[in-house]
């Protein structure tokens, strides 16, 4: 079985948010809706060296979508089915089936399902599958003007850019084993040492 | 909060109402079987069955505000293999079920010794599919004793007081000492004990690791008030079920000459109830993004 995966690279992300703006248009999402968001985290803090404060601070972008777990706690979770998991490991709702009860949106670490108000039904980045069915990349990996963003089979990319799969803000993989790599900002490190923030909260939390 | 949380809270408890006093009836058929055959039944505003009947099909009819595509809830049964939200909803038609044939049983005649116990199986079953709903690895909040504790818990206090609530519909002046004896004294210990436990998880919860980018901070703010409200509100239910058993005692006790008592309680239990789901809810985040 295939497991379809995007691989993101943080070091190189400029957190212009096209791909964020490529995704709702291609999947015309009402306001307030995002199904890939670039979480700009941020911290660190002044240090005193001699008689001198000097800023030891820190920035860089998270762009993240469904991660297409190879684990998926939505669809384990669904009561009525409606998320389903394609040969390719692409993870969809299938929202003629959906009641619409949020649940998934509860579970998923990554808060990767969103409520549709004006369907009642929830709604996911699906990869792009109708793209990908025609051969054709997903929005986002083609409008991303640094290139940061790529996708393809898990193992392939894993190969090509032996990356991580953790860094801050994300949850631990081993809950839901996602399907992403992802090439750390060097500032990263430092997100673990010194009282890291999402910066955009107030962007990014009604999404 | 959002608006569809008030449904989730009314919906847990309408149903947690009608299991407790489910459960209360088998226990005053089996144990007091007198004081059972004296209840109402059918279509009276003192009958059980008719009470518990009313507040499951509320809590149901509730239930759907929650959705946001109530048409396609026929879906909901789909996946009974993994979604504890499907077994829920399976053991809410059972009990439900339960319920209608115990309502209508006056004209089936079956055994109604065997429809109690199966009523309060599935309600229990309800109450531990429903709780096992909330109990999930991303949610630390809800992911632990805590969950199953509170949600049967509450069922057990409205089922206590439940039952005073009929005797004093039913017979004010009739003594019944020593039933009331022991509704009060599980009413009594199902409050210390929630009491005690409440602090200890309101404790844990303080000291929860920063694990999600929304996460409250439990000792602060309107949920520390209302955490404080809600145990001064226990600590008054207390007193007044203690209050009450200490009258019990007294053989020739009516439970007429606490009727004020027990309204005002009733009442006190039905806040504080909704004040703990309401923090149930409140208390929400989730690990990572």
């Amino acid at each position: 079985m295939k497991r379809l995966a995007f691989y993101f690279d943080s070091s190189n992300c400029s957190g212009c948010k096209t791909c964020q703006v490529a995704c709702k248009d291609k999947n015309n999402l009402a306001a307030g809706s995002l199904w890939r968001k670039v979480y700009e985290v941020s911290g660190g803090e002044w240090i005193q060296k001699n008689k001198a404060w000097i800023p030891n601070i820190y920035a860089y972008n998270v762009s993240l979508s469904c991660n297409h777990c190879e684990d998926p706690i939505c669809l384990k979770n669904c009561p009525t089915n409606a998320i389903v998991k394609r040969p390719d490991g692409i993870v969809m709702i299938e929202q003629h089936k959906c009641i619409g009860c949020k649940y998934c949106s509860w579970v998923c670490p990554y808060g990767a399902p969103q409520f549709d108000e004006e369907k009642g039904v929830m709604g996911k980045c699906d990869l792009c599958a109708d793209y990908i069915d025609q051969g054709k990349n997903p929005t986002c990996v083609d409008a991303c003007p640094t290139r940061s963003l790529d996708f393809g089979d898990y193992d392939d990319l894993a190969k090509k850019y032996k990356e991580v799969d953790h860094i801050y803000p994300l949850p631990d993989p081993e809950i839901t084993k996602p399907s992403i790599l992802i090439k750390p900002h060097k500032d990263a490190q430092m997100a673990k040492e010194i009282n890291p923030e999402v910066a955009n909260m107030e962007e990014i939390k009604h999404a | 909060m959002h608006k569809s949380e008030w449904s989730l809270i009314s919906f847990t408890l309408l149903s947690q109402m009608s299991v407790g006093l489910l459960l209360g009836l088998v226990f005053t058929h089996f144990v007091h079987p007198s004081i059972f055959s004296q209840l109402d039944t059918g279509f009276s505003y003192r009958s059980p069955e008719l009470i518990m009947l009313s507040l499951v099909v509320m809590a149901t009819l509730i239930s759907f505000l929650h959705l946001g595509n109530p048409l396609h809830s026929f879906n909901a049964l789909n996946n009974l293999n993994g979604s504890w939200i499907s077994r829920e909803i399976l053991m809410l038609s059972v009990f439900g079920l339960s319920l209608l044939i115990l309502f209508l049983n006056k004209h089936i005649n079956l055994p109604e010794s065997a429809l109690l116990i199966i009523g309060g199986l599935s309600g229990i079953l309800l109450i531990f599919s429903m709780a096992r709903i909330y109990m999930i690895p991303t949610i630390p909040v809800w992911n632990n004793f805590y969950t199953p504790f509170s949600f049967i818990f509450s069922a057990l206090i409205f089922g206590s007081m439940g039952m005073l609530s009929l005797i004093l519909l039913t017979n004010p002046n009739t003594v019944y000492s020593n039933y009331i004896q022991q509704i009060t004294l599980m009413g009594m210990t199902i409050i210390f004990v929630n009491l005690l436990v409440s602090v200890l998880h309101f404790y844990k919860l303080t000291r929860l690791e920063f694990t999600g980018l929304l996460q409250l901070k439990f000792n602060k703010g309107n949920y520390f008030l209302i955490f404080i409200l809600r145990m001064i509100l226990m600590g008054v239910i207390l007193a007044g079920l203690i209050y009450i058993f200490q009258q019990a005692i007294n053989p020739n006790f009516i439970i007429e000459e606490s009727r004020i008592l027990i309204i005002i309680i009733s009442f006190i239990i039905m806040i504080e109830e909704l004040m703990g789901r309401y923090l149930f809810y409140k208390g929400f985040f989730r690990l990572g993004v």
